[in-house]
């Protein structure tokens, strides 16, 4: 499962220069791809899935299609707090291994898009191996910002949504 | 003038003594030997012989443009027509003494074609229906096929694929078996074979195997395009060489000996392809001879390509004859496809799906609106109308958009009579079938999917549920003619398929033997009520015939099937006594798309009971469960013991406290019974099910989700699942 790519040195892939959407976690400012983005909404009535990580804050209704939610705060390990009326969902199309997926993410706020140029953009420090941040495509610095710009494909390999230890419903079912 | 013809018919004598069938240049030499004849006749018989001449050259023609069943026997024509020829011109012997040959126009004395063609030939009459059916499930086989061995290039170890891949063959071959296509069904049996002895690991998928099967498929292919083309009409001579070859590289590779490399052929040529480019494409002609030949064309004054070609000798004459029928056979089955194609419009599913995504919506926006309070507020009589309109409006395209999918199941149901008609005299049994409620409508999905299930049961049924002979019946005490009905019938949100038989009952014991056997069950199983007995016979691989016959056992069948039926999100359930028959009953969701479910609140959050997995919901306290082993709660209810759950477990977050928990609701999952505790009930509503995407497919215990009145989205509960969950985790009292 491992990605050779992810050695924890600078060799792994760097971001790419373009246009990001950034958001805002506490006071961490992060930067995903503008054309991962399909829209932004905001908060709804969000319905609680059994059997999901906790990260998983559930499914929504998003014009007759049910997409999972993601709550980055969870997801990152951030300590929760309560929904505020800025609080959004940003919904992205992410490529897995089972093909698109479309996801939300929660996060506490949408702020703005940024072009990130290339030569503003070096290669995640390393916090050693407690920190996991195999996530993390660069550093962006534009202006006073520093952002950490998001692999969301990697942030949201639809795999781990489901709890690991389930009993396998497909094949498992006996007689 | 005679001594010429006299020359002339002695050089057409020697001439065809050498000339072979394969030989299209020497049958082109022959034919305007033919022609010179029939020109220059004179004498005493002149008109016979030019009449002979033409019937030789007729024959001639059919063999070079491949339009004959039987090339030896138009050859046998050939040759008669020259020894009529040496009678009436060279001796003067009058037409009567000699062995005139027949106008073949019927084809009559020129083919005599083998038992296979003879069979198909007869299915011109047979159902045009029928064989569309096939045509297209044979295809959709085909390409599943090629997908199939696409996965197994990159993994030869890949179960499911070979499964597959074994089971579109099997498929085929029943299908092309009962329709009477017997060259498909040897062919497609052929194939079968092969892969099961992958299936079994007596033989390892290598890349032969894959190649054999890759090239299986193509020819099967065109085996069956050809069939759609032309219906009952025998195939070209090549085809068959073709199908043939393919037969023996098949078993070959079964037997493990050396492949015999398939002999290099022009590649099927596509309508609409000239001549040139088909050769060019085959690589028959470099392209700078054919820009040279088609100059010299010109220059020839429009003598045809292919004969310049050859004078140039660019190419064996074979290749063009090769080339010309490719062309013909493409530009044949092109014209009788666009004849066969009904005019219907064929909507990519995902874009239906979202119409009706957008429909769904709309009837929620439209609901909100209709019920909001502003609006009553505003008390417009004329704003009221309208909505009334736009309600009426919103209604009549929900039906449409739930219509859009549903087709009676007919068809299916006569390719089951048709079926069952021929299996009845495959094994000499007397069975009359009987077929009810074929008008009954199901969505287009699974109508399309129950066929295959639907197949192997009614071949159960003929085959291992009505007795071997009419002797047997009658010792039993039962008329002679067994009955096998197949209905179809609607009963609320779903639709039940039954076969019935009244022959023998399954076998109690002889399924429990094979249970023990396969080491399904430790003990005599005695404690074991019918229903459990019964559900084995779902088992993978096991199959109660003793032997393996053309139609049935190998064990592919009932796992299959109840596979089958559960994607369909069905159940199926089987009634049977000893003696007096079975009962498989299928049951179906009317749509994939809508369910009928009983809404449940539970710790405030709302979940959806399929209403089918329902037996009843009753009242209950927690004091009235009694504890068992501390561990797990059960009630006692019309003097069954039903294991008791608490639903609460099950969903995360929502209100802490414990809930009122005071109804059950009791499901039956298989054979078994369980409780699950809820807090209240919402009620039953018809609800759109929704998938949650690829990455919450696998949740144990939940089938989908739904958009519910208010545009917020309830679970839909999947019972087999939910008790397996909750069995892993005890039950907290």
């Amino acid at each position: 499962m491992s990605d050779k790519n992810n050695g924890g040195t600078a060799a792994a892939s760097i971001a790419k220069a373009g246009k990001y959407l950034t958001f805002q976690m506490g006071k961490e400012v992060y930067g995903i791809e503008i054309l991962k983005v399909q829209e932004i909404i905001g908060m709804m009535p969000v319905t609680r899935v059994p059997k999901t990580p906790d990260f998983v804050r559930g499914v929504i209704n998003l014009r007759g299609k049910v997409i999972p939610v993601i709550e980055l705060r969870r997801k990152f390990g951030m300590e929760t707090r309560e929904d505020t009326d800025r609080t959004c969902i940003v919904v992205v199309q992410v490529t897995g291994a089972v093909g698109t997926v479309t996801m939300g993410l929660l996060v506490d706020e949408v702020s703005e898009v940024l072009n990130v140029g290339q030569e503003q953009i070096e290669a995640p420090p390393s916090f050693g191996a407690g920190v996991d941040t195999d996530f993390i495509l660069g550093m962006g610095k534009v202006g006073q910002k520093v952002l950490m710009l998001l692999d969301a494909d990697k942030v949201l390999s639809s795999e781990e949504l489901v709890l690991a230890a389930q009993t396998k419903n497909a094949e498992g079912k006996g007689a | 003038m005679s001594g010429d013809c006299r020359d002339m018919v002695a050089a057409l004598a020697e001439a065809l003594v050498l000339a072979e069938i394969s030989d299209l240049q020497a049958l082109s030499g022959l034919h305007v030997r033919f022609k010179a004849i029939g020109d220059n006749t004179d004498g005493e018989y002149f008109r016979e012989a030019a009449s002979v001449c033409g019937l030789a050259q007729a024959a001639i023609e059919r063999v070079i443009m491949a339009e004959t069943k039987d090339a030896g026997a138009e050859m046998d024509l050939i040759g008669r027509s020259v020894v009529c020829l040496q009678g009436l011109l060279c001796e003067g012997r009058a037409p009567g003494e000699l062995p005139m040959p027949a106008d073949p126009s019927g084809n009559a004395t020129a083919a005599k074609p083998d038992a296979d063609s003879m069979q198909e030939a007869d299915l011109l009459e047979a159902d045009a229906g029928l064989t569309a059916d096939f045509v297209r499930e044979s295809l959709e086989h085909l390409e599943n096929a090629d997908v199939l061995l696409m996965a197994l290039e990159s993994d030869p170890s890949d179960k499911e694929a070979i499964n597959g891949l074994f089971r579109a063959f099997h498929t085929i071959k029943g299908v092309a078996g009962f329709i009477g296509f017997k060259t498909i069904q040897t062919f497609a049996h052929g194939t079968e074979n092969l892969l099961d002895l992958v299936r079994m690991g007596t033989l390892a998928m290598d890349t032969r195997i894959i190649d054999v099967a890759f090239a299986a498929v193509d020819v099967l292919r065109r085996r069956v395009q050809w069939a759609a083309a032309r219906g009952g009409q025998a195939a070209p001579r090549e085809m068959e060489v073709e199908l043939r070859a393919m037969r023996d590289r098949v078993e070959a590779a079964a037997e493990g000996r050396p492949d015999s490399a398939p002999t290099p052929a022009l590649p099927p040529a596509e309508p609409g392809m000239r001549l040139g480019e088909i050769l060019v494409a085959g690589g028959a002609v470099p392209p700078e001879a054919l820009e040279d030949a088609l100059r010299a064309q010109e220059d020839a004054r429009l003598r045809p390509l292919g004969e310049t070609l050859v004078r140039e000798s660019h190419i064996p004459a074979q290749e063009v004859g090769l080339a010309l029928r490719s062309q013909k056979l493409a530009r044949d089955t092109q014209v009788s496809q666009v004849a066969a194609v009904k005019e219907t419009v064929k909507v990519e599913a995902e874009r239906l799906d979202r119409l009706l995504d957008a429909i769904g919506e709309l009837v929620i926006a439209e609901t909100m609106i209709f019920q909001s309070r502003e609006l009553k507020d505003m008390g417009s009589p004329s704003l009221a109308k309208q909505m009334v309109a736009l309600d009426k409006i919103t209604r009549e395209l929900q039906k449409m958009g739930t219509s859009l999918r549903m087709v009676p199941i007919r068809p299916v149901f006569q390719k089951m009579a048709k079926l069952a008609r021929d299996l009845a005299k495959k094994s000499g049994k007397n069975v009359e079938f009987t077929c009810f409620g074929d008008e009954t409508e199901l969505d287009k999905t699974v109508v399309d999917k129950i066929g295959d299930p639907l197949v192997h049961m009614v071949r159960n049924s003929v085959d291992h549920g009505i007795e071997p002979d009419a002797a047997a019946r009658k010792a039993a005490g039962k008329p002679e003619q067994a009955k096998v009905i197949l209905r179809a019938f609607q009963k609320g949100g779903s639709v039940c398929i039954q076969i019935q038989d009244d022959g023998r009952g399954l076998n109690r014991e002889a399924i429990l033997r094979k249970a023990r056997e396969r080491g399904l069950i430790a003990d005599e199983g005695a404690t074991l009520s019918d229903p459990e007995v019964w559900a084995f016979i779902f088992e993978a691989g096991f199959s109660t015939a003793a032997q393996v016959t053309e139609v049935s056992g190998r064990g592919v069948g009932m796992d299959v099937v109840r596979r089958n039926i559960e994607e369909l999100r069905g159940r199926i359930d089987i009634d049977s006594r000893a003696g007096e028959g079975t009962i498989f009953s299928i049951w179906l969701p009317l749509t994939m798309a809508i369910i009928d479910g009983m809404i449940v609140k539970v710790r405030g959050q709302r979940l959806i009971f399929p209403t089918l997995s329902i037996l009843r919901i009753v009242p209950l306290r927690p004091e009235e469960t009694r504890a068992f082993l501390e561990r797990g709660e059960m009630v006692l209810m019309q003097g069954e013991l039903i294991p008791i759950f608490n639903l609460a477990e099950y969903v995360p977050g929502g209100h802490t406290g414990a809930g009122e928990r005071a109804l059950a609701v009791i499901v039956e999952c298989g054979a078994r019974k369980a409780g699950l505790l809820v807090d209240e009930l919402l009620g039953q509503q018809q609800v759109v099910v929704k998938g949650l995407g690829e990455s919450l497919k696998h949740l144990p215990g939940i089938s989908g989700g739904a958009i519910l009145s208010d545009g917020t989205v309830g679970m839909i509960l999947d019972v087999d699942g939910l008790l397996q969950s909750l069995k892993a985790a005890p039950a907290a009292a």
